[in-house]
């Protein structure tokens, strides 16, 4: 399954970068160290997306889904037992059950498989726009239950307790993890014959590519990486509710993506870092910063509305992304082989 | 009786939805974009119509027109024309981030807490027919939708824009190709849809009491399966659909049991994506899914 | 007799294919005008880049001397230039009498005028005079290609491109169509037609372009080009 030159340099620049970032952050302020947790949080989540949309095309609005899935069933297999029972109502078993960090979030991710395969099974047999409206629907649906399932979920209340066991080392270590894993499947056979489908859904149907079966393979995968993101977020926050994660994670995500372009994986996590960085910086200026002797502080809305700005000018004047479609092992091999010719005329 | 007041609230909101469903199936027919940004139109038109809380209501509503039109007009010029030959899915995530975009723009000035207005509240009152009581907003909006409705079946089948938009929803390529300004049927798109979401709004202000920054989220939503089920790029599909998506919303609501009715919107979009996997394409089978091979 | 349209050098490319490596032709007014060649030779992107469908990468397309490159297509329709495309395209949901209507779209001269152009369409195809009211999706192939003829020629247009208008259809419906558009010429309409029927085209026209992966290979008189043996052989396969 294995092509012949295998790119193993993105996965591991990406890696390395994030660990250099990992490594700055634990000599820095909590503060900070917090902020380098949720991008790489953010990582997770958003190669997991991109696993699904760079590779088949299809833009889904419905991830987050995955996460609010996955959060959930991690929350209640980890919350203390006492918490359960004041803030749900589940069957004796499943309020007893008191699991650690791993091997709920093994469970949570699985249940998240599940329900891809479930979900991706009709609907990914569509054409056009249609599955994408479909991962929409999705969303919704996801969000209307969590809110209104007070038994297992607590309705509109937080779940509160939950063990806070996503550090700065778990969350680097989840997004190598997620980066090795799509770096992995966008090099197989399956990968590619979905990024056929990609290009031209009739061209890659009229030689024999079964679209619909590579897309659900996709999709499991991808949902099992969003959903484990959801899982260190819930263990991030310590706490969840199902607003957490819906229309503005969606639109977070999906910037994420797009500005990095989301056709690639090294551009999937450009995209976290740049979008990440934009939203940091509005966010301390929303608190007031002191610049020249005069305090300057931006207004609620801004950070969103400067995101929009920028995502609508990536779209307009560069809609591939900042990245374009290109992997960090493809530009260094580029700059690798120049040289090598270089030397070559000398 | 009660029965006949569920009809006619089922009647009443499936206009609605068939507006709603016009004025995003109506751009998805010429340019292929779905618009998420329909929502913000009818959010322009909520704060316009507060801003001018006092004045006469011609102005209020006259100003609330021009200003779901001119923006519709204005994303049109900005954000779709650039994007016009791109793929489906970049035009909906743009249609998506002017959304985002304009939602925030509402919390930047306005604040993000939803705010009351008055609007019409002389239509708040009910008419007692035997024994129905129907609220007076209900009747003038079903009778102003007619209205709406009947003016746009003209339009298509009579004026000469309305025939050369219809052209183009089938084939624009075609009917560039046989002279139709490409640049003004799509305008066209943008003003009537933008009319439309004014429409919407003035009900949906009249009858709520309040404007928020999402307040167009949720019809939006609502419009997109009522495109859909009633198939894109067809425009009588658009607004079938509508009434069927409004009344099957009516019905789940009174007929669901009381601890399912929380549910409503989880089973309507359930039977929407039941609906995406037998039928596809519609319920009104427009030129527009078919990929031009 | 004056040049109506000159293509001079013409580069036109779908992404890093390249469908037209320098084609030049001229066309006389009042001129008929075939271009044959195998297929995917450009003949179809010669003709939707004349009507502006494609922006050539390098090379000009002249109307009476000016430069027509980079027009909308809905702009050379005012300017006469109508565009027939293969596959009929006609509008299926609107009726035959709204698709002939539409044809006239840019026509400036009153709706007198418009209403004599449908007159005279009903005599050319008297078929669609019968069918005014019906759904044009309901026609048959030949009707609706006669349709789309009909339609292009309601702009009035001096300048007619015609691309593949046999493509599917009965012999005896193709010969009454070519016989019809030969019969405009008359009125001095220029057309210039696509053609995959070697013998019709030959026939009809008075001169023909032969194309071939993108360049021209051969032009002339259809005469000289029917007396050619190895015509057929050589771009076509062995079968005539």
């Amino acid at each position: 399954m294995r092509p012949a030159n295998l790119d193993l340099t993105t996965p591991a620049v990406l890696a390395a970068i994030l660990a250099a970032a990992a490594l700055a952050a634990s000599f820095a302020a909590p503060a900070m160290q917090r902020v380098v947790t949720e991008a790489l949080i953010y990582v997770v989540v958003v190669v997991g997306l991109y696993i699904f949309c760079g590779n088949s095309g299809v833009t889904s609005f419905g991830h987050v889904s995955f996460m609010i899935i996955a959060a959930y069933v991690s929350a209640i297999l980890t919350m203390p037992v006492q918490k359960k029972h004041v803030l749900l109502s589940l069957p004796a078993g499943l309020e007893q059950l008191h699991l650690s960090a791993a091997p709920s979030a093994l469970i949570a991710c699985a249940a998240d498989g599940l329900v891809a395969l479930a979900i991706g099974w009709p609907i990914m047999r569509l054409r056009g726009v249609v599955p994408s409206m479909a991962t929409f629907a999705l969303l919704i649906i996801t969000h209307v239950v969590a809110q209104n399932w007070k038994g297992v979920t607590g309705g509109r209340q937080a779940l509160v307790g939950l063990p806070l066991d996503t550090t700065l080392w778990t969350s680097l270590a989840c997004a190598v993890l997620a980066i090795g894993i799509a770096a992995w499947y966008q090099q197989t056979r399956r990968g590619a014959l979905l990024r056929c489908s990609r290009e031209d859904e009739v061209a890659a149907e009229s030689i024999g590519i079964h679209i619909a079966r590579e897309r659900i393979v996709a999709l499991v995968i991808s949902a099992c990486i969003s959903g484990l993101g959801g899982v260190l977020f819930a263990h991030f926050l310590g706490t969840l509710n199902p607003n957490t994660f819906y229309l503005d994670a969606t639109f977070l995500t999906l910037a994420m993506l797009v500005v990095g372009g989301f056709r690639s994986l090294s551009g999937a996590v450009l995209g976290v870092v740049v979008v990440k960085t934009v939203s940091e910086l509005f966010r301390s200026l929303e608190e007031g910063v002191t610049l020249w002797g005069t305090d300057f502080a931006a207004r609620a809305g801004m950070q969103e509305v400067a995101l929009a700005l920028i995502m609508l000018v990536i779209l307009i004047f560069r809609p591939e992304g900042l990245f374009g479609g290109t992997e960090i092992g493809e530009i260094l091999g580029r700059r690798r082989r120049s040289s090598h010719s270089s030397d070559a005329t000398a | 009786m009660n029965l006949l007041q569920t009809a006619i609230d089922a009647v009443n909101l499936g206009a609605i939805y068939a507006l709603a469903a016009l004025g995003v199936g109506l751009i998805f027919s010429v340019m292929r974009l779905i618009n998420f940004a329909h929502g913000e139109l009818i959010t322009a038109v909520g704060f316009t119509v507060y801003a001018l809380d006092g004045q006469p209501l011609v102005i209020r509503l006259g100003a609330g027109l021009l200003a779901a039109v001119v923006l519709a007009l204005l994303m049109e010029r900005t954000a779709f024309r650039p994007l016009r030959r791109a793929n489906p899915a970049t035009l909906l995530v743009t249609s998506f981030a002017v959304s985002y975009l304009l939602q925030h723009l509402v919390v930047l000035i306005f604040g993000a807490r939803p705010i009351g207005v008055s609007l019409l509240p002389e239509l708040s009152d009910s008419v007692a027919i035997g024994e129905l009581r129907l609220p007076l907003l209900e009747i003038v909006s079903i009778a102003a939708t007619l209205a709406l409705l009947g003016g746009m079946v003209f339009f298509f089948r009579r004026r000469p824009l309305g025939i050369q938009m219809r052209a183009a929803a089938e084939d624009f390529t075609m009917a560039r190709l046989v002279g139709v300004k490409a640049n003004s049927v799509i305008a066209a798109a943008f003003a009537i849809s933008g009319l439309l979401a004014a429409f919407l709004a003035f009900y949906q202000v009249a009858q709520s009491g309040t404007i928020s920054y999402r307040m167009g989220v949720d019809v939006v939503l609502i419009a997109f399966v009522a495109a859909v089920v009633g198939g894109m790029g067809s425009l009588a599909g658009a607004a079938l659909g509508g009434l069927l998506v409004g009344v099957t919303s009516v019905g789940l609501q009174t007929f669901l049991p009381a601890e399912w009715r929380p549910y409503r919107d989880a089973f309507l979009f359930g039977l929407f994506i039941a609906f995406l996997i037998g039928r596809p394409q519609g319920l009104i089978f427009g030129k527009a899914h078919r990929e031009r091979v | 007799m004056s040049t109506l349209l000159r293509v001079e050098d013409l580069h036109v490319s779908y992404g890093s294919i390249a469908a037209l490596k320098g084609v030049s032709i001229s066309i006389e007014t009042g001129e008929f005008v075939a271009v044959i060649g195998p297929n995917g030779a450009g003949k179809s992107t010669l003709l939707r880049t004349v009507a502006g469908l494609n922006t050539p990468r390098q090379g000009t397309v002249l109307m009476n001397g000016i430069s027509i490159v980079g027009r909308a297509p809905e702009r050379l329709v005012a300017d006469g230039v109508s565009l027939v495309p293969e596959g009929r395209h006609i509008f299926g949901s609107l009726t035959v009498e709204e698709n002939m209507r539409l044809g006239a779209t840019t026509r400036t001269d009153g709706k007198l005028a418009v209403d004599a152009g449908i007159d005279r369409m009903s005599e050319l195809f008297p078929i669609l005079k019968e069918r005014f009211r019906q759904r044009a999706g309901l026609l048959s192939g030949g009707e609706q290609q006669m349709l789309a003829v009909a339609r292009a020629l309601m702009a009035a247009p001096k300048l007619l491109l015609l691309d593949e208008p046999s493509l599917g259809l009965a012999p005896l419906i193709v010969s009454a169509l070519y016989e019809t558009i030969a019969n405009l010429r008359a009125s001095g309409l220029t057309l210039l037609v696509v053609e995959q029927n070697i013998q019709l085209a030959l026939r009809a026209a008075d001169r023909a372009y032969v194309l071939d992966t993108g360049r021209i290979a051969l032009s002339g008189c259809s005469e000289e080009l029917r007396a050619m043996p190895n015509l057929h052989q050589a771009y076509f396969g062995a079968v005539a």
